[in-house]
């Protein structure tokens, strides 16, 4: 035992310090190619050519599913903005996954809804559908009532009954870009490969000015929770998504806002019922698809423009849940397709973005909070210096900080950042002080999700929304 | 053999790790970090600032706009438009071709006259052989909207050069400029787009309306698989409706 434990002591530090300076590596690479690939889009949409996109017949219609449940306070603003976004043709398909709130009522009486008797073919099993309303108000919305199955099940019910040969899967509490479908629609268009599904980057909307159901004035949150997760999800969505989509080895699209081509989707089963992962899950299967049929020449694009506003949580609590939930869907994903660990048959996907995903995002977890431990307890008992450790403990927060800053600078060159100087510099300050609890906190969390995996507990909960109703006032 | 590989790589230094590669470490990050913030704090600087003077430029420029709204005359629209400042030359070109996407007949006429008279047309001309891909990329948008067809056979010399995106930029302006000769150009353009391009292509070509339905017909015959039977379909109910509008 004594023999274990010596050598254990002998290889971990090594062994940790590999692992710390191979994550950092990786994502300082991915954040330099996020740089030049931001770069040069923003280039390029400078002289984008939109206004002809929108006016072709051929620019592919697009059915919006925003798939609702228990969302009786955001509901009527979040459809409406759907309605009246910049596209040439798309219809809007509401979900109503079995509300227990006045989900549909509110539909009902915002959009003067009648039922229907409209049959359609049940290519994807769902839960069953209570019933179909149309709105005499507009004739792109349509509304499905179902009994609660969850989300997927939702999406499900929505692509049944999709008309058009892409679909948009769309959060119920988001607020989109008006020009959001345009953006997205761009990298099917004029990509040099087949686009099988498109995502954006999701902003985070508190702090910011909200009037009719827009984005008036961006403003940074006055609640430090809030501005920690701006700075997550500028490195996540600018410098993580963006890296990966360099080399087509993106597995993840945010369930928020992603664009996919419907067929392809529905030939893939639709989205998984079983997992809190089906964003991800989704995009994985697509590539998997694509892959063991031999087609190399498609793309899962991302666009480093801003496309939607989402409410982040306020509270540790939501915090706590949300997190447990992304990680408990990434480990289920990860199960899901381990076919693909070090397969060349899946190209990027199977022999760089899976294993990182698996040792990094996934198990690495364990490792990095193992690290905090055998760190301070080698320097107890003397096996590192306290100079070393003092040197390390420096480099891990210069690490931090550098690749926060590469996200707030990527969140600076893109479209809609943060006007004032004041916000500017809060966020340079959040990307030092994250370094101090809130990175140990969010392992702490995902730690949780490892726990909710292996014991199968865990489900969706409840995310308290403040409400999209709040008609040109600050949202805190 | 251990003990060689992490002594390569400085990781340790007479059995234990080395303080080396730490402090190395250390100092580069700093650098990176203090290099970052740097960047980001000119970078909003220079971007405030040239805004807000480029703003303030174009407000001096906008009645020569409402002048050309009022068609008053030609003369007293170009002595408005006329740059009075140095630097004040892109800022009215931006700002003409920003209002010649909003505006047709006499008033489109007349600014396009102007570009011609203040040398922008020219300019753009110039910057078509231009090494830096954002200006001839720029160049084309800016003829393309003003539809300066003297410029069709410059921007046909760049589809058999450059990147995909700037070839796809030039046909684009080729569209909006719609000089019917450019067509026989898409069709040989589309040997050298992928596929997935292909659709994109039709669109920009029945930009050009019924003369290019003879054109769009080749392109799906000479690529049938880069269109599916939904695309097909679209286009060919396009091309007849316009033929039966004829």
């Amino acid at each position: 035992m004594s023999g274990w434990f010596a050598a254990c002591r002998e290889y971990l530090d090594v062994v940790l310090i590999y692992y710390f300076f191979t994550l950092n590596g990786v994502y300082l690479v991915l954040s330099l190619m996020a740089i030049a690939e931001v770069y040069s889009h923003l280039r390029r949409s400078i002289y984008g050519g939109y206004e002809q996109l929108m006016r072709s017949p051929l620019t592919p219609p697009i059915t919006v599913i925003v798939p609702a449940y228990n969302e009786e306070v955001s509901i009527a603003l979040t459809v409406n903005n759907i309605l009246h976004l910049d596209y040439m043709r798309y219809e809007v398909m509401v979900v109503n996954d079995g509300s227990t709130d006045g989900t549909l009522e509110e539909l009902k009486r915002a959009f003067n809804l009648y039922p229907t008797q409209a049959e359609f073919p049940v290519v994807l099993k769902t839960a069953p559908i209570r019933g179909i309303y149309k709105s005499r108000d507009n004739h792109m919305l349509t509304v499905i009532d179902k009994d609660n199955a969850g989300k997927a099940d939702a999406l499900n019910a929505g692509l049944n009954e999709a008309a058009h040969p892409y679909f948009c899967s769309i959060d119920a509490d988001v607020i989109l870009e008006q020009d959001a479908l345009q953006r997205v629609v761009l990298p099917i268009m004029e990509s040099d490969k087949r686009v099988i599904g498109v995502g954006g980057i999701i902003r985070i909307v508190n702090g910011c000015r909200v009037e009719k159901g827009r984005v008036t004035e961006v403003r940074l949150s006055r609640n430090p929770l809030a501005v920690f997760q701006v700075i997550e999800y500028y490195r996540a969505f600018l410098c993580g998504r963006t890296g990966f989509s360099c080399f087509n080895g993106l597995m993840i699209l945010s369930g928020a806002f992603a664009v996919f081509e419907k067929d392809l989707v529905i030939e893939i089963g639709g989205y998984r019922r079983d997992t809190v992962g089906e964003d991800m899950d989704v995009v994985t299967r697509l590539h998997m698809l694509m892959r063991e049929r031999g087609e190399k020449d498609y793309l899962v694009a991302f666009v480093p423009d801003p496309v939607c506003w989402t409410e982040a949580p306020y509270s540790l609590k939501v915090l706590a849940r949300q997190r447990r939930r992304w990680q408990k869907g990434l480990y289920e994903v990860l199960a899901e397709s381990d076919r693909a660990l070090f397969s060349p048959t899946y190209g990027s996907v199977g022999m760089f973005t899976y294993p990182f995903l698996l040792v990094f995002e996934g198990w690495g977890v364990l490792l990095e909070l193992l690290g905090y431990i055998v760190f301070f307890y080698y320097w107890w008992i003397r096996v590192i210096q306290t100079d070393f450790m003092i040197a390390f403990l420096i480099v891990a927060f210069f690490c931090g900080a550098a690749l926060s800053l590469c996200g707030v600078l990527l969140g600076e060159m893109t479209p809609r950042r943060y006007p004032l100087a004041r916000h500017w510099l809060i966020l340079v300050f959040f990307a030092f002080l994250e370094n101090f609890g809130y990175r140990q906190l969010t392992s702490i969390l995902r730690l949780l999700g490892l726990k909710d995996y292996l014991l199968h507990t865990g489900t969706w909960g409840k995310m308290e929304r403040h409400g999209m109703g709040l008609f040109g006032r600050k949202r805190a | 053999m251990r003990a060689r590989f992490f002594r390569t790589f400085l990781l340790v230094f007479e059995g234990r790790l080395s303080l080396r590669i730490v402090v190395l470490a250390t100092v580069l990050l700093v650098w990176v970090v203090a290099l970052l913030f740097a960047y980001m704090a000119l970078y909003r600087i220079y971007h405030r600032i040239r805004a807000d003077y480029r703003a303030r430029r174009a407000r001096l420029y906008m009645p020569a706009i409402e002048l050309v709204l009022l068609e008053e005359p030609y003369e007293q629209v170009l002595a408005a438009l006329r740059p009075k400042r140095w630097g004040d030359k892109s800022v009215v070109h931006e700002m003409m071709v920003e209002n010649m996407r909003h505006v047709v007949g006499a008033p489109f006429d007349f600014l396009g006259r102007a570009a011609r008279d203040l040398g922008f047309v020219a300019a753009d001309l110039r910057s078509l052989r231009s090494p830096n891909k954002l200006v001839r990329g720029l160049a084309l948008e800016s003829l393309g909207v003003m539809r300066i067809h003297e410029a069709v056979p410059d921007i046909i010399a760049i589809l058999d050069h450059g990147g995909a995106d700037i070839r796809l930029t030039a046909l684009r302006a080729l569209a909006a400029i719609g000089d019917v000769s450019a067509l026989p150009h898409f069709l040989a353009a589309s040997d050298r787009l992928s596929p997935p391009m292909m659709v994109r292509l039709a669109s920009l070509m029945m930009e050009f309306g019924p003369p290019a339905r003879v054109t769009v017909r080749q392109l799906i015959e000479r690529h049938p698989d880069a269109f599916n039977v939904r695309t097909t379909a679209l286009v060919l109910r396009e091309i007849t409706s316009r033929e039966f509008a004829e």
